[in-house]
């Protein structure tokens, strides 16, 4: 049987948008709360994460479904903003609601309004928050040393974003390690954000407290034999990925006898032969510690242990690639992250992560917009430019729109009539303008409801004045 | 898509007030079944790919893999809570905040004994209902008929309409002579007796059907009750 389509009716699109917004919007903001999962098993999840909470959400709604999907397609991209792309969804689509609800094709017209605004949002939106927003954010790079990045600043952008993500309390305790041990990396956020499986140990049933930086790389192994007392001299590691033992001796193996010495025990001399020269191997090379992604059998870690060679196994593969690639980059940093439960500790780790991966997100190239594809323009923005969180840039772009709506009321009017009269489908700028000025305001409540943070307040004021920054 | 321009599409005009009215009404209306089913869903709930048959609204799914409206059962039976044509304690509780209303508050908060008919009688007391508990905490107005009010012995009914009571424990603080606030008080439960007879005549739900004929039911026994106390 064929499936018939059926049209959507932008009234069921906004009411399934409309309830996940109702979901995330308590986690919303510098005072949102967060949300506790519990498992039948008794796993537990706390978190503030858009993402998290709405993927943990049993969902089957197929409108619903993709919308998460996009959400954690948008997170996965830019490490943030994922409560806030729900929020200006829902809000987009009730002002695309409001501007069709007359019309005699509602559905169509809405698609329209919608392309119109995509095709806005990537052409004239992009040239007002280089133009209008940007100038007023601060930049990561230092100025004084150019290529380098202002500590001061990543400092405060990661304290910022680690408040949206976990509690006060503990956002400053993380937020302080993060620095630090960016600090230590030369602030080379890329490699950091690429290698921070490797670079993260969690630890439960401590308290945050206890979380700290240890100097070197923390090796995370699921079986490991003693290391023998020597003196403090350097270590030599090797680094595995296969069995180091002739495979005939795994068990699971058919071993089929053949030629004129059948005897099983000539087979087994032979083969304890080679597992020898192979710990001769490793000691003439002074190896006294292996790294073994695998599990080594037992006859194999007998031999070594004699040699006096401590074996490792199981070794994580992020590991043993950030072992590889060390030896160019000096003496290594880990993180520790402490937290009372599983659930604490994951969502700190979570938030590093996601910070990490949004600094690698601003810290990239691809943030230069169209403006230098174009001719004639030289106001590029800036790359590692960033905004004060708390509805800095809402509130910005809300009054540059606004200020653009305001000034070309009377002299784009007759632009507007010429090309409405050309091509009557298409919205005109100034509509399109006011409908991403009017998305912005529920953001705007849902900063300017939490007002205990003075600095979201005398922003709000300060725009609505006119004042610049 | 059709593809052709439209000229109302973008030609945007601001509705009119009473557009407004039943924009802002349907709006309301949608936040709350929005936050409504926020809130199941973060309690563990399940949302569905159907949608109400009656309502249209997007139906959830509980442990046990009950569906469930939250437009049809929760959001309307909450507003009928509060809609005094479908719930008795909500017409009582407007009786007794118009009878309120009506009469010179005193300022002086003495408590004797015999202002407080309920407590004496052992009535059921509408606390849970707010427009009465807030008549309970306000000021009690002049004891107009006091001592031979509180003699009315009120007949118990039957324990499916406990409601009605505080209707006939009410009555002793209004004055026996033609009350303005009695003839309002039946004026308004005719009114909702005329409207919820109309109601059932339409009605095609039988859970509707029910609370209509309760609701009628009651709205004979108040009338009866306040008929009582018009001819002592």
């Amino acid at each position: 049987m064929r499936l018939q389509p059926r049209c959507l009716q932008l009234d069921s699109v906004l009411q399934t948008v409309s309830v996940l917004e109702a979901v995330i919007r308590r986690s919303f903001g510098p005072d949102g709360g967060q949300v506790l999962f519990t498992r039948d098993t008794g796993q537990t999840l706390l978190t503030r994460h858009g993402t998290r909470i709405l993927t943990a959400l049993r969902v089957e709604h197929p409108l619903a479904r993709m919308v998460v999907e996009c959400v954690r397609r948008h997170s996965s991209v830019t490490g943030d903003g994922s409560k806030t792309f729900v929020l200006l969804l829902a809000s987009l689509l009730r002002e695309i609601q409001k501007h069709t609800r007359k019309a005699r094709q509602e559905g169509a017209g809405a698609k329209r309004l919608a392309e119109a605004l995509l095709a806005f949002g990537l052409d004239e939106l992009s040239d007002v928050i280089t133009v209008a927003v940007a100038p007023h954010g601060s930049s990561l790079s230092d100025p004084h040393t150019p290529g380098q990045t202002d500590t001061h600043t990543l400092c405060r952008l990661l304290s910022a974003f680690l408040h949206t993500r976990i509690s006060p309390t503990h956002a400053e305790i993380i937020s302080q390690l993060t620095c630090e041990l960016l600090s230590h990396w030369s602030c080379h956020g890329d490699f950091i954000n690429e290698h921070f499986p490797a670079l993260h140990t969690a630890v439960s049933g401590f308290p945050i407290g206890c979380s700290r930086l240890l100097e070197g790389q923390v090796i995370h192994a699921d079986f490991s034999t003693p290391l023998p007392l020597r003196d403090h001299g350097p270590i030599r590691a090797l680094a595995v990925t296969e069995p180091l033992e002739p495979s005939l001796l795994i068990g699971g193996t058919v071993l089929e006898l053949g030629g004129a010495n059948r005897e099983i025990e000539s087979v087994c001399v032979r083969l304890g032969r080679r597992l020898d020269s192979v710990c001769v191997i490793l000691q003439h090379l002074g190896v006294s510690l292996l790294l073994s992604s695998v599990r080594q059998s037992e006859a194999f870690l007998a031999a070594v242990g004699r040699y006096g060679v401590c074996v490792l196994e199981c070794v994580c593969e992020d590991d043993l690639t950030l072992f590889s690639v060390l030896k160019d980059r000096g003496r290594p940093h880990s993180l520790v992250v402490c937290g009372l439960t599983e659930g604490q500790t994951e969502q700190s780790v979570c938030a590093v992560r996601d910070a990490l991966h949004m600094l690698h997100t601003t810290w990239g190239p691809k943030h230069r917009t169209r403006a230098t594809e174009r001719t004639a323009r030289t106001d590029v923005m800036e790359p590692c430019c960033v905004i004060s969180v708390g509805g800095t840039f809402e509130f910005l772009l809300h009054h540059t729109l606004l200020q653009r709506k305001h000034r070309h009321t009377h002299s784009e009017c007759g632009c507007v009539t010429l090309l409405q009269r050309q091509d009557r489908s298409f919205p005109s700028s100034p509509l399109l303008r006011s409908i991403v000025e009017k998305t912005l305001c529920p953001t705007q409540t849902c900063y300017y409801s939490f007002t205990s943070k003075e600095v979201s307040c005398c922003v709000y004021v300060s725009i609505a004045n006119g004042i610049s920054l | 898509m059709a593809l052709n321009a439209d000229d109302d599409d973008f030609e945007w005009t601001p509705p009119s007030e009473s557009e407004m009215k039943v924009i802002h009404a349907q709006r309301e209306r949608q936040d709350k079944i929005s936050k409504l089913m926020g809130a199941y869903l973060l309690k563990g709930y399940k949302m569905l790919g159907e949608c109400c048959e009656q309502c249209g609204t997007i139906l959830l799914q509980d442990k046990q893999k009950k569906n469930y409206c939250v437009a049809c059962q929760e959001l309307d039976s909450d507003v009928d809570k509060d809609n005094p044509a479908l719930n008795a304690q909500a017409a009582l509780s407007q009786v007794r905040e118009r009878q309120l209303a009506s009469q010179p508050v005193h300022l002086d908060n003495e408590a004797p004994s015999s202002d407080t008919p309920l407590s004496i009688t052992g009535q059921p007391r509408p606390e849970h209902c707010e427009g009465a508990a807030s008549g309970l905490r306000g000021p009690l107005p002049p004891p107009a008929n006091p001592s031979p009010a509180l003699t009315v012995t009120p007949s118990f009914l039957p324990t499916s309409t406990p409601s009605i009571q505080p209707v006939q424990v009410a009555a002793p603080i209004v004055a026996p002579a033609p009350h303005p606030a009695l003839s309002s008080a039946e004026d308004a439960v005719l009114h909702k007796l005329r409207w919820a007879t109309q109601e059932l005549q339409h009605s095609a739900s039988v859970e509707a059907s029910i609370q209509l004929c309760s609701l009628i039911r009651s709205c004979a026994d108040s009338l009866r009750s306040l008929k009582e106390l018009h001819q002592s």
